[in-house]
């Protein structure tokens, strides 16, 4: 299947190529590296560089099977914490809405979710992209942040990418938790905790060396979970009210009500565990469009993750490369559908049993 | 079954905020059409290649000539916005129908009549998952396919990976379930062939859940084709995606940014994505489709 959209892409792994030297030598070199054998035969070729762990052979490459595995870090540091921010944000409209109310239509949330699920995500760059920087001038100015070469670390590339992750999935879970004390939300407060130990991790235990380039490099990665929150977030509204609008209607709910229980444990208990499994489901089914939304959003950001990697690659007709994201972004896409079965079998014991 | 659809989706606000956008984007249209061949003389107001020699210098705010004022190269704003909503429809058009037919056709008969062809089929689908719909439209905006794909053919490529994708999906699970019940055991019985059970018992069941993933599916398809043409990856054809780029990276070259460019194509977007939204949310509403 991959193979096949390979096809589609045009031009071939040599077709970069085609500036620098001549026609003839062109297809010379592509005779000699086998780009003009039958299909069945390249396919045999990558298939068997696949399980030597090299998934973009054939001979030139632009990017390496390094390079490209190194997207995949950058792409969960935005990932994870846009999944965090725009999850929490869409259930505070539920949280706040009266128990009694729950059940009706959600008239003007529904609008707003539509409004920024049809967002252009280049508009909102637009409109957020001179505030961050502002924000990140003042950073600079205040705490003399300066920008160091990765080189001069004393920590690995990978491990510094994990520490971005942490402290980006830090800050997410600070601000939504923070957000919930703010409005008075009845929710469990662990996540704030977890939070300040994630942070108090990166920010206090690290170097300042290291502390001051993970801001400086957290910017564009602000920008990005921003324009990707708006994107989710939107959907995740509409789910939530959906789904939460049934749940209120069953008879459970208003036995809970009889019985005098109070609001938030209704929510908590009752409404919030229920709602998991339809938000799983849609969630499993809606991946394909996740990952759609990375490619436009990472590059209209110009984030390094697998989604830029990959439009840049169909741009530049690096049709290997492409190919190589292709097989990874189906194995995340895989192992978020994995994941999300397994946290969802937890939860609902209804589909343990299954 | 479609009036149906119609009727119960127009009783919501949002079936009713949904179909008076859609409304208007295609009278736009059509009325652009119109008033290009009668009203406004081509060398000024074609939305591709018009230009202004009387006034001078562009971008100019809106004037009485020009509603919506001009953009950086002098073309009119307002014929460049009601252009662009032109290749959107055609593409959302084709790829709600074509993956409505597809995934009820597919969806309804195989899992139904052919059970082992289905047992393929939901493999191909699941692959088609692995394989994002819009990412497939980024690459059919590139290279060579440019000149050769109309936004209609897109869009009945989209339609068809939609379809056959999460939509056959949905679709499948809810046959597989309906399946089961009595009144199709009693049509079993009664003799009733199992192509006349599918077509005329399953179908109108699982219509909605069809139509609902399919209006959903267009709106990323639009975004999809938005950015595509943001990029200039779709031709010489008016669109709003590179208005946007024109009055940002133009506007800043100007020293500040038009906002009577930016906004149209801004404000076009919303409306045609949110149109196939709402009246999703409607479908989902009015049909109880709480996934």
């Amino acid at each position: 299947m991959f193979y096949g959209i390979n096809i589609l892409i045009p031009g071939d792994f040599l077709t970069p190529l085609r500036l620098m030297i001549s026609q003839a030598e062109l297809d010379a070199l592509r005779e000699t590296l086998g780009a003009n054998d039958p299909l069945y035969q390249r396919y045999f070729r990558w298939i068997l560089g696949v399980f030597n762990g090299e998934i973009t052979t054939g001979g030139f490459r632009q990017r390496s099977g390094k390079d490209i595995m190194s997207t995949v870090l950058p792409t969960l540091q935005i990932l994870i914490p846009s999944f965090t921010l725009a999850f929490y944000i869409s259930r505070i409209h539920s949280i706040k809405t009266p128990l009694s109310k729950l059940h009706k239509n959600k008239f003007f949330s529904d609008t707003l979710a539509t409004l920024f699920i049809s967002l252009f995500p280049p508009i909102v760059l637009f409109l957020i992209d001179e505030k961050i920087e502002n924000f990140y001038t003042f950073l600079s100015l205040t705490f003399d942040l300066e920008k160091t070469p990765l080189s001069a670390l004393t920590i690995s590339e990978n491990r510094f990418d994990i520490i971005l992750l942490l402290f980006l999935f830090g800050t997410t879970l600070f601000i939504v938790k923070s957000l919930d004390i703010l409005l008075s939300n009845k929710t469990r407060k662990s996540g704030f905790g977890f939070s300040i130990v994630i942070l108090f991790y990166v920010l206090i235990l690290q170097n300042d060396i290291l502390i001051s380039d993970l801001i400086l490099n957290s910017k564009n990665a602000f920008k990005t979970i921003g324009i990707l929150s708006i994107f989710f977030l939107g959907e995740y509204i509409l789910l939530n009210n959906v789904i939460t609008q049934n749940i209120a209607r069953e008879p459970h709910i208003l036995t809970a009500r009889a019985l005098g229980y109070s609001k938030h444990k209704i929510y908590n208990r009752h409404i919030l565990r229920n709602s998991f499994g339809p938000f799983a489901t849609r969630l499993t089914l809606g991946l394909p469009y996740t990952i759609a939304s990375l490619v436009i959003v990472e590059s209209t950001t110009g984030w390094n993750g697998m989604g830029s990697v990959l439009y840049q690659s169909i741009m530049n007709q690096d049709s290997n490369a492409a190919m190589g994201l292709f097989l990874l972004l189906a194995l995340l896409t895989s192992f978020l559908r994995v994941i999300i079965s397994v946290v969802q079998g937890t939860i609902d014991p209804r589909v343990r049993l299954k | 079954m479609i009036s149906y659809l119609l009727k119960s989706t127009y009783k919501t606000y949002h079936g009713k905020i949904g179909y008076f956008c859609l409304g208007l984007l295609i009278t736009s249209s059509l009325v652009h059409s119109w008033l290009l061949g009668n009203i406004w003389p081509e060398n000024i107001y074609d939305p591709i290649v018009g230009f202004d020699i009387e006034i001078f210098p562009h971008p100019t705010t809106p004037s009485s000539s020009h509603l919506l004022g001009t953009d950086p190269l002098g073309r009119d704003v307002l014929s460049m916005l009601m252009a662009g909503s032109r290749p959107l429809i055609q593409l959302s058009v084709f790829s709600f129908f074509i993956g409505i037919a597809t995934s009820l056709f597919f969806g309804t008969t195989i899992p139904f009549i052919l059970k082992r062809t289905d047992k393929i089929i939901k493999e191909v689908s699941s692959s088609l998952i692995l394989i994002s719909p819009p990412i497939i439209l980024l690459i059919l905006g590139t290279g060579d396919f440019t000149d050769k794909l109309s936004p209609s053919l897109v869009g009945v490529i989209y339609g068809f990976m939609s379809g056959l994708g999460i939509c056959y999906l949905v679709v499948r699970s809810k046959v597989i379930e309906i399946s089961t019940q009595e009144f199709i055991t009693a049509s079993k019985l009664l003799g009733a062939r199992s192509f006349y059970i599918a077509t005329r018992h399953i179908m109108p069941i699982v219509v909605p859940y069809s139509v609902s993933y399919m209006l959903a599916s267009t709106t990323y398809g639009i975004l999809a084709y938005g950015f595509a043409s943001f990029y200039g990856q779709v031709g010489w054809t008016p669109n709003w995606g590179m208005m946007i780029y024109d009055a940002i990276t133009y506007g800043s070259y100007l020293g500040g940014i038009n906002y009577w460019n930016l906004l149209p194509p801004t404000f076009g977007f919303i409306l045609c994505a949110s149109s196939f939204y709402f009246l999703s949310i409607s479908v989902k509403k009015q049909f109880g489709i709480s996934i």
